[in-house]
């Protein structure tokens, strides 16, 4: 546990030492929060006589995860990769490390790493919203909890494949599963009205897909105040124990 | 009975259909510095890497201390510097190092001098909050020996650690690896620098194609070959009679004549000759013949004339 807890710490150390780190992050918190926060300063009375601030609160949770999302992928795809190509890997496995506590290790880091970022993109949101947007307060809460889950998925993912493959490779692939998470739904919905057998292909296919979607639209409804099944969320704890367990499984026969 | 180290059973590496390492038996003691030797694509670091449990064996087992190297816990015993290190260079030698410590086990009370030490054993003390980024291939592998110190462990394993050093911190390495196996610790060095080879090492290993084909002390393994380097003038024809009557080869050399297989007990003798010959002896210089020569001779004998040095 120690050893983990150890690696953990020194992938985000050193993720943190990254220039592209604080780049990525000041960009995206510029692009999330200001826009949020002008409407929010200049709109938030014309909105609420229009019945429309839960909306306003749903695009800003949405977009802190999104990019919150989309720079999990870039910072961890080469988490594990980097480690391997560059066998910095035998300094670490040559120590009282198991590679079931090496893959841990490096999970946790990732997933430190991508939920600091998404933490200062919601925490920012969240002030937004104390200041001129009381009235959603606890439910938007309750969403950006929600929100990391799929935030935590993808890092999951990204570093699982970058256990196997270049991370450029990696990244591609996890950009590929975040589009398509995003829109599995919709994909589903137009392949059924195209022909019934696009829809059971997409379907198919959807069982492997992250299915973001649904996660944002459960996020949505608790803030919207309507009624929201928590299968989504189910789905995605249950593909993240499995991404996590088969992570640390596999990399036991991996060849370093 | 001394206490076995490193212990390789059958060890055997396959990579797809070629076999890097067969058949390796080998017993490293307790106490020594152990030379490991090769030339390029022997299976030096294929050895290294299943030694340190980075690999599976493909046959056989090997250990260390007695427990299996695939086991982590056995790691507790050993430090690995490997050639080429590549180190967290956005990280500085004190935070890489205590890192490494923490991953060692070492308790947090012990780890501040454990650097401190480790830095100063390879003289990197004054760069100890520099990015290693900004290192030279040296300092990055003085730092990578100084990593393998961390806990003082009771075996080393040192992939070429002097490769890319000035001659002052060879030097240095070199006495490190000396201190260390006086103090009861255990180096197992694998170099192509055959000079450093021959002054620490007590045992030396030469590898070639995969296998073992030579192993003992540079003593034994060049026992009765000695050279003797005789600058005289004039070599009388008759002197040189009196070697090809004995069996000895002889060539000229510069000032003198350099013959083969004179063992030391022979050499006041073969002074007397000349001089009794009338010739004017200026000096006798007997020596053994270097790992060098023994290094190179193993592997034309194995059938490989192109040796990768």
């Amino acid at each position: 546990m120690t050893a983990t807890v150890t690696l953990a710490f020194n992938l985000f150390l050193r993720q943190r030492r990254r220039i592209a780190f604080w780049v990525l992050a000041a960009v995206c918190l510029g692009l999330t929060v200001l826009p949020f926060v002008f409407v929010l300063i200049q709109r938030t009375d014309a909105l609420r006589e229009e019945g429309m601030t839960a909306e306003l609160a749903v695009s800003g949770c949405g977009q802190a995860a999104v990019f919150a999302l989309l720079l999990a992928v870039g910072l961890c795809q080469g988490s594990v990769s980097q480690d391997l190509t560059r066998s910095t890997v035998h300094l670490v496995l040559a120590r009282p490390v198991s590679r079931k506590q090496y893959m841990a290790g490096m999970f946790l880091g990732s997933v430190m790493t991508s939920v600091s970022l998404y933490a200062s993109f919601g925490l920012a949101c969240f002030l937004g919203m104390a200041a001129a947007l009381r009235e959603h307060l606890p439910e938007a809460m309750l969403s950006l909890i929600i929100l990391s889950i799929p935030v935590i998925l993808l890092t999951l993912l990204v570093t699982l494949l970058s256990a196997w493959m270049p991370g450029s490779v990696a990244g591609i692939i996890g950009y590929t599963s975040f589009v398509f998470g995003l829109l599995s739904g919709a994909l589903e919905r137009v392949a059924s009205g195209l022909h019934p057998f696009w829809g059971t292909l997409i379907r198919g296919a959807n069982l492997l897909s992250l299915r973001l979607d649904r996660v944002f639209g459960m996020a949505g409804a608790i803030i919207r105040g309507e009624s929201a099944s928590w299968w989504p969320m189910a789905w995605e704890v249950g593909y993240a124990l499995v991404i996590l367990v088969a992570g640390v499984m596999l990399f036991e026969r991996r060849k370093v | 009975m001394r206490e076995v180290a490193v212990r390789a059973e059958n060890l055997g590496m396959r990579y797809g259909k070629k076999w890097a390492l067969t058949h390796l038996d080998l017993e490293v003691y307790r106490g020594e510095v152990f030379g490991f030797l090769g030339p390029n694509g022997a299976g030096k670091t294929t050895t290294l890497k299943l030694f340190t449990g980075l690999m599976r064996p493909s046959s056989g087992r090997s250990s260390i201390f007695g427990e299996d190297s695939l086991d982590p816990v056995s790691h507790r015993h050993i430090g690995y510097a490997p050639e080429d290190p590549f180190l967290y260079d956005s990280l500085t030698p004190d935070e890489l190092l205590s890192f490494y410590c923490r991953l060692q086990g070492i308790p947090e009370g012990q780890r501040e001098a454990e650097v401190t030490w480790a830095l100063a054993s390879v003289g990197l003390t004054e760069v100890r909050h520099l990015r290693i980024k900004a290192f030279s291939k040296g300092m990055k592998g003085r730092l990578a020996v100084a990593q393998a110190l961390l806990g003082r462990p009771p075996l080393l394993f040192l992939d070429e650690p002097t490769s890319g050093q000035d001659p002052l911190a060879r030097m240095a390495i070199r006495d490190l690896i000396l201190w260390y196996r006086d103090n009861g610790g255990t180096v197992f060095l694998s170099s192509h620098i055959l000079t450093d080879v021959e002054r620490v090492c007590d045992r030396v290993a030469i590898m070639n194609r995969g296998r073992l084909v030579r192993l003992g002390s540079v003593e034994e393994l060049g026992a009765g070959a000695e050279k003797l380097t005789v600058e005289a003038d004039p070599i009388p024809p008759s002197f040189l009679e009196e070697l090809s009557r004995r069996g000895k080869g002889y060539r000229p050399v510069f000032g003198g004549v350099e013959v083969d297989g004179v063992g030391r007990e022979e050499v006041p003798e073969l002074a007397r000759m000349l001089v009794e010959r009338g010739s004017r002896l200026y000096g006798l210089h007997l020596r053994g013949r270097g790992l060098e020569e023994l290094f190179v001779e193993a592997v034309e004998s194995d059938g490989d004339s192109h040796a990768g040095l």
